[in-house]
């Protein structure tokens, strides 16, 4: 009798789960044969008026890049970006909705929200389950090692071993871009497949387990304030390069991403991002992109160049 | 102490401004998995086989998987397949999606809790209504439901405390809730005052979850009045 | 929108960390029973005052949330131990918490009440009459206790105890947010790096559901064995009515096997 019941019971769960899988691939497949450039998703609503009003994912608790202010408003250097964004944008309406940072991504692969923006990297992964636009602001990465060795350029690394970034990372990106460009420069990284807390980072480098850091400045900054003695055995070097930080779109709005590219261009040329910059990062991050020779073609723009970052990611 | 009484002062009108939310979350959810959860009680009494494995198997996986993992299944699946098939939900609001995870969620624990009430009935009175004439509807809303409301009632209400206490999971999804607006009062403030913040919204849920089994502890006396072998519970009685 | 590659990719480093829930629940479930038991006892002590305090201290933790508990323990045990190392005069690394300790003791706090609640109720099914009897025949306190209210205590209180302990092993995913690394924290990890979230949260989900089904079948089995004097072939009415009867009423009993065949 019993093993009658758990029998049933083997049967019944195989065959729910069995329809629920259907279910999944047989969307998959639907959505395969159809969207290349659909464009109406919940997050993307068509107006009476011809206009769209685009639900725009704010991420919270991202200071100085998007955060809520105690009164409830959205601040930062991504909302402002995003609020120019929309007035240059005739066609399309921003609607600003404040979510977690955890939540946000699996929301806008749903489509349930257009794209957000904040201080993301462009990572392998990113590349290929979203779209991603020109960058919007750059994020300063610096050499910090001890006070001994001094790393100011990246040919000082060569034959020095670095603290561990997971391969999905922006900054892994960014290194191997940089390797890329310094083809004599051999470093010893070991692989690992999960974040390295800063501070363990940090500690390596001061107890010799790593010679070097590739991080940036406002970590590094983060975690010394209080603790003069890593910060008097350590050296943050002037920044080396930037990585691009970009909006994460959903995949089908390839009309809002040009139309995104497009105004981030202007803005550019017009010198509104520089003053942003100035006012929320405390810094021209656009010029330090410059000296770095990491700077974006924003003159040189055209549609054709959507998918610019693909060839970073080889 | 003073200090103390300072930043609840500071911080009692948002909090209260978020009481709102987790009262609609919660009730919705109730009333609605009050009705689902008897339509699966029904369904895994019932004699058709496959009726009752899939509710078998239903009300085991909500009650095996913890619920953060189905309030972010829900928030991802729902406007995958609503997208996939067409349906235009781009107005809903996030707390809907958070509703409806904790309407499933609730309604397979009450289908359980039901169903061990239903099996404490009499079967005697049942077979003899039945005898007597009465349809099954008459039956079920004379005999059973008064009976087996007023021997589930207790854990009926358990279940629901324990539902409002996990309403503070939907923060996870943006949803400003009590404790979603607790969190964010506390992040902008860089962590000053947030032990005394946290105690006091500890001191809030408390309140409510006394208020919700004083209100079960008058309905179980009512409910209970023609039942011979029940002791009348004082309405502040905390279950101990 | 679906795509099995991920999914089972997703299962490794979620099945990895396995060990850090079974370990969170079994510390939390240990610790909240320990602490059950010594509130049981205060609940129902002789002096009313205490009955009271502990009462409502039990409705207090019960009436919080699990999520809660853990941010208060979170954002206090730093303060609070900082001053215990200062005189205890052991060394406390604020910036790497033991977060695994505090998260045990933010969910046995949180499991306290109901563990006092499963231990009263146990404790009361069993009849007065067996410690009057016991007090008659000479036992000692702990005999009493050791010998016969326990081992029926135990019996009562188990179907309750696996309800408590599938509970916390669901309630240990809620600690992610506290930056601890077990089964939802895997999933949200492999989440993040792939950008893939529904096969990862899936993946946790089924998992989760077969730890249940497996913690559930086991305690169905530990049920049965422990109640296995209880259980007898002839209903326990007419196991009574034999003892009382004496050797002379063969007539009732062949009518009782009868029936009973029957």
């Amino acid at each position: 009798m019993k093993k009658h019941c758990l029998k049933k019971y083997i049967i019944s769960s195989v065959l729910t789960a069995g329809l629920v899988v259907s279910m999944f691939t047989g969307c998959g497949k639907a959505s395969g044969g159809s969207a290349s450039g659909k464009s109406s998703i919940a997050a993307m609503q068509k107006n009476s008026d011809g206009t769209y009003t685009v639900t725009v994912a704010v991420l919270d608790g991202m200071a100085p890049y998007t955060y809520t202010d105690k009164d409830g408003k959205m601040q930062g250097y991504d909302f402002e970006w995003m609020k120019a964004v929309d007035e240059k944008l005739k066609k399309y309406k921003f609607k600003y909705v404040s979510v977690g940072a955890d939540a946000a991504p699996a929301a806008i692969q749903a489509g349930t929200y257009a794209f957000s923006a904040s201080a993301h990297f462009v990572t392998p992964a990113r590349a290929q389950q979203f779209i991603l636009s020109v960058p919007e602001s750059y994020y300063p990465v610096n050499l910090i090692s001890r006070k001994a060795d001094s790393f100011k350029k990246f040919e000082d690394l060569d034959g020095k071993s670095l603290v561990p970034n997971p391969p999905n990372d922006g900054l892994s990106v960014v290194l191997k871009q940089m390797a890329a460009k310094y083809p004599n420069v051999k470093y010893t990284q070991d692989p690992t497949s999960e974040y390295i807390p800063y501070e363990d980072g940090l500690k390596g480098v001061i107890s010799g387990k790593y010679d070097c850091w590739f991080g940036g400045k406002a970590m590094y900054d983060d975690i010394v304030k209080n603790n003069k003695s890593e910060a008097d055995a350590t050296y943050c070097s002037d920044p080396i390069t930037c990585a691009p930080c970009v909006a994460v779109i959903n995949k089908n709005l390839t009309d809002l991403r040009d139309a995104i590219n497009t105004a981030t261009c202007e803005l550019y040329k017009d010198g509104t991002l520089q003053k942003l910059s100035k006012k929320w990062l405390n810094d021209d991050v656009f010029a330090t992109a410059k000296n770095t020779k990491t700077l974006f073609d924003y003159s040189g723009y055209s549609k054709d160049k959507a998918n610019w970052y693909q060839s970073t990611l080889k | 102490m003073s200090n103390f009484l300072t930043i609840v002062k500071r911080y009692f009108p948002s909090l209260l401004r978020s009481l709102p939310t987790t009262f609609e979350m919660l009730l919705i959810s109730v009333v609605i998995a009050l009705a689902f959860g008897l339509l699966l009680t029904m369904g895994k009494l019932s004699r058709n086989k496959i009726v009752r494995a899939v509710c078998t198997v239903y009300i085991s996986f909500m009650r095996g998987t913890p619920m953060m993992v189905q309030v972010l299944l829900v928030f991802i699946l729902i406007p995958l397949i609503a997208f996939q098939n067409g349906a235009n939900i781009g107005s809903w609001n996030n707390i809907i999606y958070a509703i409806i995870a904790f309407t499933l969620n609730e309604a397979a624990f009450y289908a359980e809790i039901f169903r061990s009430a239903y099996n404490s009935l009499d079967r005697g009175q049942i077979e003899a209504a039945l005898s007597l004439g009465m349809s099954r509807m008459q039956v079920f809303t004379r005999v059973i439901l008064p009976q087996g409301a007023a021997s589930a009632l207790p854990n009926t209400t358990n279940m629901t405390i324990e539902l409002m206490k996990n309403t503070s999971i939907a923060s996870v999804i943006g949803i400003y809730d009590l404790l979603g607006q607790a969190q964010q009062l506390a992040k902008n403030s860089y962590g000053v005052g947030q032990i005394q913040l946290y105690i006091f919204v500890a001191l809030m849920y408390w309140v409510i979850g006394l208020i919700i089994l004083s209100i079960s502890n008058f309905a179980t006396n009512r409910l209970n009045k023609g039942n011979a072998a029940y002791k009348k519970v004082s309405i502040f009685a905390v279950r101990s | 929108m679906f795509q099995w590659s991920f999914f089972v990719e997703s299962l490794k480093p979620i099945i990895q960390c396995m060990p850090a829930t079974l370990e969170l629940t079994a510390g939390a479930v240990l610790l909240a029973l320990a602490l059950g038991i010594a509130a049981a006892i205060l609940v129902r002590c002789r002096f009313h005052v205490v009955n009271v305090i502990f009462t409502v201290v039990n409705s207090f933790l019960k009436g919080i949330p699990i999520l809660l508990f853990l941010y208060l323990l979170s954002s206090s045990m730093d303060g609070i131990m900082t001053k215990l190392a200062v005189i205890f005069n052991f060394t406390y690394n604020v910036r790497r918490p033991p977060v695994f300790a505090f998260a045990i003791l933010a969910l046995a706090l949180s499991y306290i009440p109901y563990m006092c609640d499963m231990i009263t109720t146990a404790y009361d099914t069993i009849p007065k009459g067996q410690t009057e009897a016991c007090e008659a025949l000479g036992f000692t306190k702990w005999q009493t206790m050791h010998r016969i209210i326990i081992p029926q205590m135990m019996v009562a209180a188990i179907p309750n105890f696996g309800n408590h302990f599938v509970n916390l092993l669901k309630a240990t995913s809620l600690t992610c947010m506290i930056t601890i690394m077990e089964m939802m924290g895997g999933a949200r990890n492999f989440a993040t790096m792939n950008q893939r979230f529904l096969e990862a949260y899936t993946a946790c989900a089924l998992l989760y559901w077969v730890v249940f089904i497996a913690f559930e079948k086991v305690f169905s089995m530990i049920e049965k064995r422990a109640g296995r004097y209880l259980s007898a072939a002839i209903p326990a009415k007419k196991r009574h009515r034999r003892l009382l009867m004496s050797a002379g009423r063969k007539d009732e009993e062949a009518e009782d096997r009868k029936v009973n065949i029957a």
